[in-house]
């Protein structure tokens, strides 16, 4: 895990409550041969909109379920409110699941499955009327709370499984991709609606989702998984800027990796990129030994933050030749090639010259936002 | 035929290839339109024909195969309702699928949840063998049981007909349940159980209200397989009257028998009407739950 | 997502299954196994009116040595392939109209087919043997418009049991493969058509290798029931449509020689598993080659 990620746990808590909503400790998940979760170890925070990110099969969905109770971690503790909670069942668990399916009782109103939790907890009726109402009003759908599933688009059904899973208070509120089957317009609305309800009702939520976007749009603090592992635990802005990998720079928007090795680690790393040596703002974390010279890195720029010019400007420059110009409408994209053709790829205002496929050009940085990453280990 | 016109017209304008090819598209689609209505016709025809062929003999004041129409009557309808044997056999048969019906769909729902929701070894085989009953011809079942009860000296009666109708009919009732089950979205089991449902609750509240539908259609299937099963019921009743044999010993003759065609008439007429009443009742349950009808019907038992 | 290799949390406990199946597993065994157990031995002893109940082969040795009985075996397995083979020319082209081109008219139709299945099929034979009389509707019809002048012997021959048995199993053969049918995406028909394919072609490469499973499932559900049909051949078969089936309950019936008809039964038994084997077989090389 990053130091980057360290600090931040230590601010959050000092700000909040001692203990965190959950906590999972070096948690092994192994399916027969395949270990489909990699001694994980992370904390969320009360309150805390917490994503995991990363592609298909890195295991996410199956940390998600060892949190909810379907699975059983092979090794490591799960903790809730500090307390011990590994062999606790799911129906006795403070923790509620919004399926990516809805997975709403279809033989049941609206209103019905929202109560289905608190009729289970044995309310009083009054009570249960009372919470299932409000959970209703929270997602807006008071109106539609007769009808039957079926009856309903896949947006309101989904809010109805956030209604029926908030109508028990949990503890940590457990999302496995809820906006996955939506189409994009009504999932990027339904982003913001979900961080308004997440704000209001001051839950933790984990939530689980394999769009990078959908991840920092909404979250507090990310963990990038691959491979089971946990990458990079952090702020959106951390793990954009300040990817400790290679993979969470490849994952995480676009980035230019331009293959160098490393000359100087440290608080101003700098990388020999072909001829020239050129300074970075920082660099992640290199795995195993001690970093020496000549490593292989790569300098990470980021698209939008290259500038790109006709003449040779002053200072560290890559010469670069035009490839594609694509007309994005909020810029220009340019598909550039760099020495031994290395593609870079560049974001410009969209009133930036008249760039045609074939011009000659140079490309420049800042050193501040430019970052190191090591490249696996080969 | 707008189609046929509009394209006519352009065609006659100008471009005889153009015409003609038109005209052989538009002929092929006519030559197969045709000839599935005829299939169709000639598969209702030999569906219902025979039954409505009964029906007209049954209205028919003849005593003798007569196809002209000699003037309507009911009296064969009277003489059939007076016939003590016939009425027998009428109730027998209603008695032991009334018998037989639940105690399959409850035998055949607690097979169907231990296949489809356990995991223990040896599954497939007891899967398996609970379906031989459906596989096995029922000839077999039929004289097994007559042999079997005669060495035991257990002297058949309408309780060993019930017996073996509910050997094979439970089966046939974990087929429809089964399907359903694995239709089932286990997701709503870990939602039920996520949201609090103890095991006995999630089976309870949401399983068996999933299930409804499905165990109607396997009562009734199996209701209608017990009412009209011949082979199983042959072998294994004994001096009483059971409906189907009571029609088998009136058959060898082949000859027309007006009372028969009165009382398969009524019968027919009573099926139809249910079928239908308990179609539109499944389907409503089916939409209110959010599935597909068609899955009950076309996935139902084929036995 | 990947993780749906285990539920453990759904899991019930294997007690629980012991339990919840028993009952079911034990009828089973009781009334069915039992039974049939009881049969083979049946089969295996000098159980005649006069037998002495000791173990012998006799009873196979008659069955399969008899050319009688041989000659019903055959005749049986001719009167049922035929039904068989009838049935999918009929079936087919139905199936795929309902999965195809019946539109609002498919739920009605399908409805209408399962219906068939709950009709009483002695009341069907006992029409049909109406339909094939000498002096019956099909006869007349034929006479009416000058196709023959004598009326025609079909009840009580082999044809009369072929078209009884295929009329009787006609919608467990529908339904298969219209349900397999269904699976087709329509967008393939279309695809093929758009790649030039006229209908023979779509019919050859893709429908009917689709349909493949349907045939299968049709002929599992509708061969061994036809092949042991005993109520059919008794009342519309005769002397010429005489079937197996009749023969076991002969025995039984009116002989009394269990040993020879159980030792029949389990020839219907062999015969049908061997002759669903034999189709499974044939399906697969089809299959294999498509």
């Amino acid at each position: 895990m990053s130091t980057v990620g360290e600090r931040d746990r230590a601010e959050v808590s000092a700000r909040g409550p001692a203990t965190p909503a959950l906590e999972l400790d070096r948690v092994t998940k192994r399916f027969d041969d395949v270990i489909a979760v990699d001694d994980v170890s992370l904390a969320v925070e009360r309150g805390e909109f917490f994503s995991l990110l990363g592609p298909s099969g890195c295991g996410k969905t199956t940390t998600l379920r060892m949190l909810a109770g379907f699975e059983e971690p092979s090794e490591g503790r799960l903790l809730l409110d500090g307390v011990e909670a590994t062999q606790i069942p799911p129906f006795k668990r403070p923790t509620n699941l919004v399926f990516q399916n809805y997975a709403l009782f279809p033989h049941m109103s609206v209103y019905r499955n929202v109560a289905f939790g608190p009729r289970r907890a044995k309310l009083p009726k009054p009570e249960i009327d009372r919470r299932v109402r409000e959970a209703l009003h929270t997602v807006q759908m008071d109106a539609l709370a007769d009808r039957m599933p079926a009856q309903l688009s896949g947006g309101q059904q989904q809010r109805v499984g956030l209604a029926r899973a908030l109508v028990n208070d949990p503890l940590v509120l457990l999302l496995d991709e809820p906006l996955g089957a939506l189409d994009l317009k009504l999932r990027k609305e339904m982003q913001i609606e979900l961080k308004r309800i997440q704000r209001e009702v001051g839950i933790s939520f984990v939530y689980v989702t394999h769009d990078q976007e959908e991840a920092m749009t909404m979250s507090d603090r990310i963990a990038v998984m691959s491979h089971g592992r946990v990458e990079q635990l952090g702020t959106p802005r951390e793990i954009y800027f300040h990817p400790t990998t290679r993979f969470v720079a490849d994952f995480i928007g676009t980035a230019n990796l331009l293959p160098a090795a490393l000359v100087r680690a440290g608080k101003r790393p700098q990388v020999r990129i072909g001829e020239i040596v050129a300074e970075a703002g920082s660099i992640g974390s290199l795995p195993g030994r001690e970093a020496v010279e000549g490593d292989p890195v790569s300098l990470m720029v980021r698209p939008e933050t290259l500038r790109v010019v006709r003449e040779r400007p002053e200072g560290i420059t890559l010469p670069v030749v035009v490839g594609e110009v694509i007309f994005q409408g909020t810029g220009i994209r340019l598909d550039l090639q760099g020495p031994g053709k290395a593609p870079i790829v560049a974001l410009v205002p969209a009133e930036a010259a008249d760039w045609r496929p074939g011009d000659r050009a140079y490309v420049q940085w800042d050193p501040d936002r430019a970052h190191v990453v090591a490249d696996p280990a080969s | 035929m707008e189609q046929a016109a509009t394209g006519g017209a352009r065609a006659g304008s100008a471009r005889p290839v153009v015409r003609q090819v038109f005209w052989t598209i538009h002929r092929r689609e006519l030559v197969t339109r045709i000839a599935s209505a005829a299939m169709l016709a000639f598969g209702a025809l030999i569906l219902f024909g025979p039954f409505l062929l009964l029906a007209f003999l049954s209205f028919n004041d003849s005593q003798i195969l007569a196809f002209g129409f000699q003037g309507f009557t009911t009296r064969f309808y009277e003489e059939a309702l007076r016939d003590a044997a016939m009425r027998e056999s009428l109730r027998n048969s209603l008695i032991v699928a009334g018998l037989t019906t639940p105690i399959c769909v409850a035998l055949g729902t607690l097979g169907a949840f231990g296949i489809a929701r356990f995991v223990f070894p040896g599954r497939g085989l007891v899967a398996g063998s609970l379906t031989l009953p459906l596989v096995v011809p029922s000839l077999l079942v039929g004289v097994g049981a007559l042999v079997t009860f005669s060495k035991i000296d257990v002297p058949l009666s309408l309780y060993t007909v019930a017996v073996m109708h509910i050997v094979v009919g439970f089966p046939l009732v974990m087929a429809i349940v089964t399907a359903a089950l694995y239709r089932f979205d286990r997701s709503l089991e870990e939602a039920a159980l996520d949201l609090g449902a103890t095991r006995r609750e999630l089976v309870w509240y949401v399983l068996l209200p999933y299930l409804v539908p499905a165990l109607a259609a396997a009562a009734i299937f199996v209701f209608g397989w017990s009412f009209n099963s011949f082979t199983v019921t042959f072998f294994t009743v004994g001096s009483e009257r059971m409906f189907t044999v009571w029609v088998f010993s009136k058959l060898r003759r082949g000859t027309n028998l007006p009372t028969v065609n009165a009382i398969s008439t009524l019968v027919t007429f009573v099926t139809v009407v249910v079928v239908y009443i308990a179609y539109y009742l499944l389907r409503r349950s089916a939409v209110r739950s959010g599935q597909d009808v068609r899955s009950l019907v076309a996935g139902g038992p084929q036995q | 997502m990947s993780a749906r290799v285990s539920s453990s949390g759904v899991a019930f406990g294997r007690r629980t299954a012991a339990a919840v199946l028993a009952s079911p597993v034990l009828t089973l065994l009781v009334f069915f196994a039992g039974p049939l157990i009881y049969l083979t031995w049946v089969s295996f002893t000098r159980a005649d009116i006069v037998g002495d109940g000791s173990f012998t082969f006799d009873n196979y040795a008659e069955v399969l040595g008899e050319p009688i009985y041989r000659s019903i075996f055959l005749d049986t397995i001719v009167i049922t392939v035929t039904a068989m083979l009838i049935l999918f020319l009929v079936a087919f082209p139905i199936a795929s109209f309902l999965a195809f081109r019946a539109g609002k008219w498919e739920i009605p139709m399908l409805l209408a087919l399962v219906l068939t299945d709950e009709l009483n099929p002695l009341i069907r034979l006992y029409a049909w043997q109406i339909v094939m009389n000498k002096e019956g509707v099909l006869n007349r019809f034929l006479q009416a418009i000058g196709l023959i002048d004598e009326p025609l012997t079909i009840l009580f021959t082999k044809t009369a049991v072929v078209v009884v048995l295929a009329t009787g199993s006609l919608a467990f053969v529908v339904i298969p493969i219209y349900a397999a049918l269904k699976t087709v995406n329509r967008t393939l028909i279309e695809a093929a058509r758009d790649l030039g394919a006229g209908w023979p072609t779509i019919l050859r490469e893709v429908l009917l290798p689709l349909a493949a499973t349907g045939f299968i499932a049709a002929i599992l559900i509708v061969f061994v029931p036809m092949l042991s049909d005993f109520a059919s051949p008794a009342v519309v078969g005769g002397r010429e449509g005489y079937m197996i089936a009749s023969l076991i309950e002969e025995e039984f019936n009116a002989r009394g020689d269990w040993g020879v008809g159980s030792a029949l039964s389990f020839v219907v038994l062999a015969i049908s598993a061997l002759m669903v084997w034999v189709s499974i077989k044939i399906s697969k090389v089809g299959r294999l080659q498509a």
